[in-house]
């Protein structure tokens, strides 16, 4: 069914690696092996093909209803997003033991985070960037804090801890690939 | 065909087993999931059956079907742009980790389905229109209810994403 019309003038189209790639790609796939059974069940209770549809004023009421719930839950929805954008800006230094203000690696999270912040926040840098994505960045950076915070409370019960210590590193470097992933995100928005 | 159109269910199923593999595949590169593609296929049929009496043949019934196919998908794409101030986001974000983060096996051949699914859905709907099935800009602007100049950053975007990933 592909049509791969010309390309205009102004567009080149994909490089011919990617050209390739693209024309390899299979023109059929198999559906789901059920697809067929459970399309039948469906087109069985409906009625017979090519009557004409009635929609009855009861059908326009409950639409008219889930479309103004619908829309009180957007609402709702961008309310509670810009309240935890605003709550997710806690001072990434605040918690952090002397040596790890002398743990580089920890310096440059830091710094990433603080970086993160001031962009994601930044209306002319992240105007098209959706409100409901910074919440769920900030929200991944939250709880990965919270299980930081719990290794590190462990490591500090028990300082030979080796798992603990092992945590903190897994965390830090999961919350370093996660900002890293938000700014490239947030670049090419 | 004439049969289908009077309410066979039988010969709707002949149709379906003669076109469902290629709507499938459409619909899987413009979803990027196969669960969701599933749906669409249940929806574009769904659709075809209702809507197989009234059609006259103008154009082929695959032409026909795939634009069903096309409509279904950017009627679920709309409806996740309104859910997007929800959960939606959180896996765009997954997904997106996911096209950035380097190769964990090093020389494994790219599967280009699953870095195109890796895109996050609306940049992945017109590149997929725009170099897959050969739409205009100013159809996929159109279609998507988007700005033509958007489209093509999108579509600009997603190349070099995928070009990237393809010289890894």
């Amino acid at each position: 069914m592909s049509r791969h019309a010309p390309h205009t003038p102004h567009d080149n189209g994909p490089d011919p690696q990617l050209r390739a790639a693209l024309d390899a790609l299979p023109e059929e796939r198999t559906p789901p092996a059920d697809s067929w059974s459970h399309l039948q069940r469906t087109i069985a209770t409906m009625p017979p093909a090519g009557a004409p549809q009635v929609r009855t004023r009861r059908t326009r009421v409950r639409w008219a209803a889930q479309a103004a719930l619908a829309a009180s839950l957007v609402v709702t929805l961008s309310v509670l997003a810009n309240r935890s954008i605003r709550q997710a800006s806690p001072d990434p230094l605040a918690d952090l033991s002397d040596d790890e203000r002398r743990d580089p690696r920890v310096l440059a999270l830091v710094a990433q985070t603080r970086n993160w912040h001031a962009a994601a926040h930044d209306s002319a840098r992240s105007a098209r960037w959706p409100m409901a994505a910074r919440a769920a960045v900030d929200g991944a950076i939250e709880s990965t804090n919270r299980e930081l915070g719990s290794a590190r409370a462990a490591l500090a019960r028990d300082p030979s801890d080796v798992s603990a210590r092992e945590a903190i590193d897994t965390l830090r470097e999961r919350q370093r690939a996660l900002l890293q992933h938000a700014m490239a995100l947030l670049d090419d928005i | 065909m004439a049969r289908a159109q009077r309410g066979d269910d039988v010969a709707f199923g002949v149709l379906y087993q003669r076109h469902a593999p290629r709507i499938f595949a459409l619909l899987s590169r413009l979803a990027g999931d196969n669960a969701l593609a599933a749906e669409l296929l249940q929806d574009t049929f769904v659709q075809g059956w209702r809507a197989l009496p009234h059609w006259r043949g103008e154009s082929a019934l695959a032409t026909w079907l795939h634009r069903i196919a096309v409509n279904a998908h950017l009627g679920a794409l709309r409806a996740q742009r309104r859910r997007d101030a929800h959960e939606s986001c959180e896996v765009e974000l997954e997904k997106l980790a996911g096209i950035a983060a380097p190769s964990s096996e090093p020389g494994v051949r790219l599967d280009i389905e699953r870095a195109i699914a890796a895109l996050p859905p609306r940049m992945r709907t017109a590149f997929v229109l725009r170099d897959v099935e050969g739409f205009s800009y100013d159809e996929i602007a159109q279609a998507t209810d988007t700005a033509a100049g958007t489209v093509r950053a999108q579509v600009s975007r997603a190349r070099l994403l995928l070009s990237r990933e393809i010289e890894r």
